[in-house]
């Protein structure tokens, strides 16, 4: 091999092996992994629901594309409500940081959050019942 | 514009006039290409055109004014089916008498009522009136500034009169809306079928106004982010207005079922904020407070559901920009939660504060109760300095025993609080703290010396170790934190080593199987996330000493059990049926848990497994346990079905 080659060829050789050393890990991730802490934030969220689906359904509150839960018409909220649907979002949103903090953990990898928050925010999304806001990649909303 | 339009009335002998003008402009507003049409012929015609008309920030393209013009009587002259177009076509009527000045419009927007302006020159100055009858308030909306709140919805009636007097002008009006909503686009504020009156008066000399105005708003409900306010308060304001501020010098807000604020202000309009304040209030009805001002904002936390009483005071002193005074008092005040979680009662403060001296307050607690456990009567003495609180002692008794705090002291910094004490427990009954929390009945008493507790960053830690006694033994827990304990996922760390615990003791309460005997336990690395382990290591092992050591026959079937199953040897099997105790040399048992499982191990390994219990006297049994990995969750669920009362031992 002539020695200008070599600098390209090792290059192409590191791509490679990054490549193939993150794909299986990523593959790896358990995202319904249980730990207690995984489990408590669940259980907060699904106690939660019950109070917030009603504005889901509203189109109050939209699930945005990193994962979260945004008040996206605050003016459809009665306003009686405001304040505790105010409160509602902004605990949802501490506690699904807080999951996919955890998940990541529980993987054994901190550094994968942020794949961990795309997938899902995604399964959010995908999930959403009809008549729900969510958020596309550009950050515009859209109804399901 | 009013210029412009007598400019052209004084010009009405000319057979048609046209005036342009390429741009105007005005406190307030800018015009762009206005021009203005008269035929004087009858019957005569107006036509004022205006390119744009830049107004209470915003911009309106192609307004126009057109009317038909009838001269009657001489003097007048009246404008019949006329029409302003801004956006949208507001039909006009209009008349002037050039006799004596007399100006009359009337105004009739599409979105519904009648708006009339009638004014007259007299010799003092400009007398005038404005009339409402249901004016929607829906058409003033594209007028008004983008940004502000809108109104979408309710009306207005009623009447403001301006007259001149000595040095300027005395403006009166009073108005009664009903029905009224707005909102802002962001949320923050908005308003639902709001009604009631406003009434203002103003004198407006060449050095600033006077006014005095109340606000009496009976119906409907408000939202100004976080507070949800329904009808039923009443405002009044006196002062003045100049160019330098804007003083309150008599507020007064009476809310309904609350009771009666008084307050000052002066708002520097130069830097745009406030200069000063004080006010206060006395006898607040606290039930009311909570109701109509707290529970709304409160929704979503742990004081949303109380059941409240008594009476609070409270003022304020504002200045140079900061807080500088503030007091509470309450009075037999009563915080409830509807879900039992918490309460107290009797509860009287008197808390004075003061930015630059220290000054004393003093708490007192008639009773309380916190999950179920009662609190008894607590006074609490208080040094206040600017944004330091110190306590020096308080003593809360807890069932039997009293719970000590010494040397409280919290302090604010960096907008965060952090506070330290040190403190311990008298002797409590274990077995009374266990039945008031609803856990295991247990015995022994209970009683702690804590060196120091410091919060800070969310995060309570121990520094030094909490001593315990319990099961007739000790308990050091060491290295004690934690972090998040308001959140959903409390974390908590600690070192436990526990010393000559009562096995007897201990097994009777958790209905076990009796074992005689004392053990000690060593736990390192605790860690429990939303109160479940995480982490640990356990050690536990017969104490060091001379004592009886007996394990019944279910004991052992439920150490088996825990050790994975088929643990006692053939020869062990036909003992278990033969004698209801037996005895031991040692028990030592190890769980290092890890990721949810738990790796297991005895004293020794022997035949393939450990040793858990080691025979010795007659009868003599050994108990080994095979699993070494024991998922944690699997672990607890056997433990909870040996230690129910009902199960019953089964022997294979």
């Amino acid at each position: 091999m002539a020695p200008s080659h070599l600098p390209r060829f090792l290059a192409c050789l590191a791509l490679v092996v990054t490549v193939f050393a993150s794909l299986p890990a990523r593959a790896q991730a358990n995202l319904d992994i249980d730990t207690p802490a995984i489990t408590a934030t669940r259980n907060a969220m699904a106690a939660r629901y019950p109070q917030l689906e009603p504005f889901f359904a509203s189109g109050a509150v939209g699930l945005t594309r990193d994962g979260m839960v945004a008040l996206r018409d605050p003016n459809a909220i009665p306003l009686d409500q405001r304040a505790t649907v105010n409160a509602l979002v902004a605990q949802e949103n501490r506690d699904r940081a807080a999951l996919y903090r955890e998940i990541a953990q529980a993987n054994g990898h901190p550094e994968w959050e942020a794949d961990i928050r795309s997938t899902f925010a995604r399964r959010w999304i995908d999930r959403a019942r009809a008549g729900w806001w969510v958020q596309d990649a550009a950050g515009g909303w859209s109804r399901r | 514009m009013p210029a412009a339009w007598l400019y052209g009335v004084a010009a009405v002998h000319a057979a048609e006039l046209t005036i342009s003008a390429e741009r105007l402009e005005g406190p307030g507003f800018t015009v762009r290409s206005a021009r203005m049409r008269l035929d004087a012929r009858e019957p005569g015609r107006l036509e004022l055109r205006l390119q744009s008309l830049a107004a209470l920030g915003r911009e309106w393209r192609e307004a126009t004014l057109t009317c038909d013009l009838v001269a009657t009587r001489g003097a007048r002259i009246g404008c019949e089916s006329g029409a302003l177009e801004v956006g949208q076509r507001i039909p006009l009527r209009a008349a002037y008498d050039t006799a004596n000045g007399e100006v009359d419009v009337e105004l009739t927007p599409p979105a519904g009522g009648h708006w009339r302006l009638a004014g007259a020159p007299r010799a003092a100055g400009w007398h005038g009136r404005l009339t409402i009858e249901r004016g929607a308030l829906a058409a003033v909306a594209p007028f008004l500034p983008p940004t502000a709140p809108s109104p979408n919805a309710g009306q207005v009636s009623g009447s403001i009169a301006v007259a001149p007097s000595a040095g300027g002008l005395d403006i009166e009006g009073a108005l009664a809306f009903s029905g009224v909503g707005f909102s802002d686009a962001a949320g923050r504020a908005a308003g639902e079928a709001l009604a009631g009156e406003v009434k203002l008066a103003a004198q407006i000399r060449d050095d600033g106004m006077r006014y005095r105005g109340t606000l009496d708003w009976q119906e409907g409900a408000l939202y100004v982010q976080p507070l949800y306010l329904k009808g039923g308060q009443k405002l009044s304001v006196e002062g003045a207005v100049d160019a330098r501020q804007i003083t309150v010098e008599a507020g007064r807000l009476r809310a309904g079922g609350v009771g009666e604020v008084t307050f000052s202000a002066t708002w520097d309009r130069e830097r745009g904020a406030l200069a000063s304040s004080a006010g206060g209030a006395a006898a607040l009805d606290i039930r009311g407070v909570y109701e109509v001002f707290a529970r709304p904002a409160l929704a979503a936390t742990a004081a949303a559901d109380l059941t409240t009483d008594g009476t609070a005071d409270f003022g304020w002193r504002f200045g140079d920009g900061a807080l500088q005074a503030f007091y509470l008092n309450l009075h037999g005040a009563h915080f409830q939660d509807r879900q039992g979680r918490f309460g107290l009662s009797d509860l009287d403060a008197n808390m004075p504060w003061e930015r630059t001296a220290p000054t004393q307050a003093r708490v007192t607690l008639g009773k309380g109760q916190v999950l179920q456990l009662p609190v008894g009567r607590v006074e609490v003495p208080m040094e206040l300095d600017g944004f330091v609180a110190r306590v020096a002692q308080v003593e809360i008794p807890v069932l039997d025993g009293k719970l000590r705090m010494n040397d409280f002291v919290a302090r604010r910094e960096d907008d965060a609080w952090e506070w330290t004490f040190a403190g311990g427990l008298t002797p409590v009954s274990v077995e009374a703290l266990t039945r008031a929390l609803g856990t295991h009945v247990m015995l022994g008493t209970l009683s702690a010396e804590v060196p120091k507790v410091r919060y800070r960053s969310s995060t309570v830690a121990v520094e030094g170790a909490l001593l315990f006694q319990v099961f007739d033994g000790t308990v050091v827990v060491d290295r004690l934190s934690l972090a998040d304990p308001f959140g959903s996922v409390p974390r908590l760390f600690a070192d436990v080593d526990m010393r000559n615990l009562d096995l007897d003791l201990v097994t009777r309460t958790f209905a076990f199987g009796s074992i005689t005997g004392r053990i000690d336990a060593t736990v390192t690395g605790l860690e429990l996330a939303a109160w479940q382990p995480v982490a640990f290591d356990a050690h536990v092992d017969s104490s060091p000493g001379s004592y009886p050591k007996r394990i019944s026959q279910r004991a052992v079937e439920n150490i088996t059990a825990l050790g994975g199953g088929s643990a006692a040897a053939a020869m062990q099997r036909t003992a278990l049926k033969l004698f209801d105790t037996f005895g031991y040399r040692r028990i030592g048992w190890r769980c290092r848990l890890a990721n949810g499982v738990c790796r297991m191990s005895g004293i020794a390994a022997k035949d393939g497994g450990y040793v858990i219990v080691e025979g010795g006297g007659i009868p003599a049994i050994s108990v080994l346990g095979y699993n070494r990995a024991v998922d944690w969750q699997e672990l607890i669920t056997r433990l909870a079905r040996v230690t129910r009362e009902d199960s019953a031992p089964t022997i294979q």
